[in-house]
């Protein structure tokens, strides 16, 4: 393969991979979340953060 | 004996040498007048001079009577600490202490930004290999785009370590440069009505068990997809662990600050024994220069054009600020302040800093998977 051809298949592959991976992050992220959920912060603490 | 036996280094510096002692003189200017890098830069400009002064000790040199090599520290800290890529991976540990992944569970899809801004390294590979680079070189080349430094000398330490030098100092002084590269590029893509949008806030305390159970998660997940990125991204992630499980404390903080200072001098100084004049004076040196910057302008390119897009299919009231999407480079928090402060330009009410952070932690994430998958994609193309 010429090293043009494979730089554009790397182009590809490696977009295509970046979002595949980081929307399964995404994803852990929403599971993780929803199984231990934080305390919802009131006014009065998130002003203080 | 004549004064050539007495002071030999004299007739032997050419005018490559007195350059690349100009380069070190730069650098180390560069990392204290205008403080960019300070840290990389200050001790790979003196590590530029160590080496360049002919006969230094610093390096491992041939000795012209007995042909014996003979040994110089600097050679020795590369082969320990660049060739076996420990130091770029302690950085991780260090790094990976120093993140705080919490603004990610408050905005969990700006993560994706983190991909979108990652365009400018395979953009680069691209161009690289026009420009006549074969594919490794162009590989750790295109990756100056992932704005992250020790991903930057991992790749390039494993694919093209004669490039290192070079490569190590574009990284590093883009990286330093993001708020005079990002916002004019910004501000061609964004109209000013873009710039305006407002984001909601996320008043949200995530849960202790969550932040512990991100970094397993991650690196259990990298590891089966794509094992040969597992040591960049899990040692990332066991500094985080150490960060988050909150019974190493000191540990985190030694990570943090102890941990990170040593490895940089050292990673700063190994790296400089690279930059001889005989592989730094080049035309080569030129264009990987040039071509880094290629690679900051199409990160901040992809990850604003990326946000534009998603707009499209958003209601009105729901839209993103697609100045957001160029926080989803890993300059931590550099990106993430320049955009706040573009936002605050236009509208002294729009307070974008917190979806900016989550943007550009999505990138820190972003900038260590596309390192794992150029490790782990090149081999297959090439073999």
């Amino acid at each position: 393969m010429d090293p043009l051809s494979a730089a554009l298949k790397i182009t590809g592959l490696g977009m295509a991979g970046i979002f595949v991976f980081m929307f399964i992050f995404y994803l852990s992220i929403r599971l993780i979340d929803r199984l231990f959920p934080g305390k919802m912060q009131s006014k009065e603490q998130a002003l203080r953060a | 004996m004549n004064i050539n036996d007495l002071l030999p280094v004299l007739f032997n510096i050419t005018w490559q040498h007195l350059l690349m002692i100009g380069v070190g003189i730069l650098l180390i200017y560069l990392a204290i007048a205008k403080e960019y890098e300070p840290t990389l830069l200050l001790p790979m400009g003196f590590g530029a001079i160590l080496v360049n002064i002919p006969f230094t000790s610093a390096i491992t040199q041939i000795d012209p009577q007995t042909g014996k090599a003979i040994e110089g520290a600097l050679s020795v800290f590369y082969q320990a600490g660049i060739t076996t890529e420990v130091f770029p991976l302690l950085i991780f540990i260090a790094i990976g202490a120093m993140i705080d992944f919490a603004p990610l569970f408050k905005n969990p899809f700006l993560l994706l930004f983190g991909a979108a801004a990652q365009f400018g390294i395979f953009f680069t590979i691209i161009a690289a290999t026009l420009m006549g680079f074969d594919l490794k070189e162009a590989a750790s080349i295109g990756i100056i785009g992932a704005a992250d430094g020790p991903t930057s000398i991992f790749v390039t330490s494993r694919f093209a370590p004669h490039l290192l030098g070079p490569i190590s100092v574009a990284a590093y002084s883009y990286m330093a440069l993001v708020p005079i590269i990002q916002p004019p590029v910004i501000k061609l893509l964004t109209s000013r009505k873009e710039r305006l949008i407002r984001m909601e806030g996320h008043p949200k305390v995530v849960s202790r068990t969550a932040l512990i159970l991100f970094p397993i998660t991650v690196t259990v997940i990298a590891g089966i997809v794509a094992p040969s990125s597992i040591a960049l991204i899990g040692f990332l992630m066991f500094g985080n662990l150490i960060r988050e499980c909150g019974v190493l404390n000191k540990l985190s903080q030694s990570a943090q600050n102890e941990l990170a200072s040593l490895v940089t001098i050292l990673l700063g100084i190994s790296i400089a024994s690279t930059m001889t004049a005989e592989r730094f004076v080049r035309l080569d040196t030129l264009m990987i220069i040039g071509l880094g910057l290629v690679a900051f302008i199409f990160d901040t390119f992809g990850g604003v054009m990326f946000a534009k897009l998603i707009n499209l299919f958003l209601p009105q009231g729901r839209k993103i600020n697609p100045m957001l999407g160029a926080c989803g480079i890993s300059a931590f928090p550099m990106s993430a302040r320049v955009v706040h402060n573009m936002g605050q330009k236009e509208d002294q009410f729009n307070y974008l800093l917190m979806h900016a952070v989550s943007s550009n932690v999505g990138g820190q994430i972003g900038s260590v998977v596309a390192g794992g998958l150029i490790l782990a994609l090149i081999p297959l193309l090439l073999f």
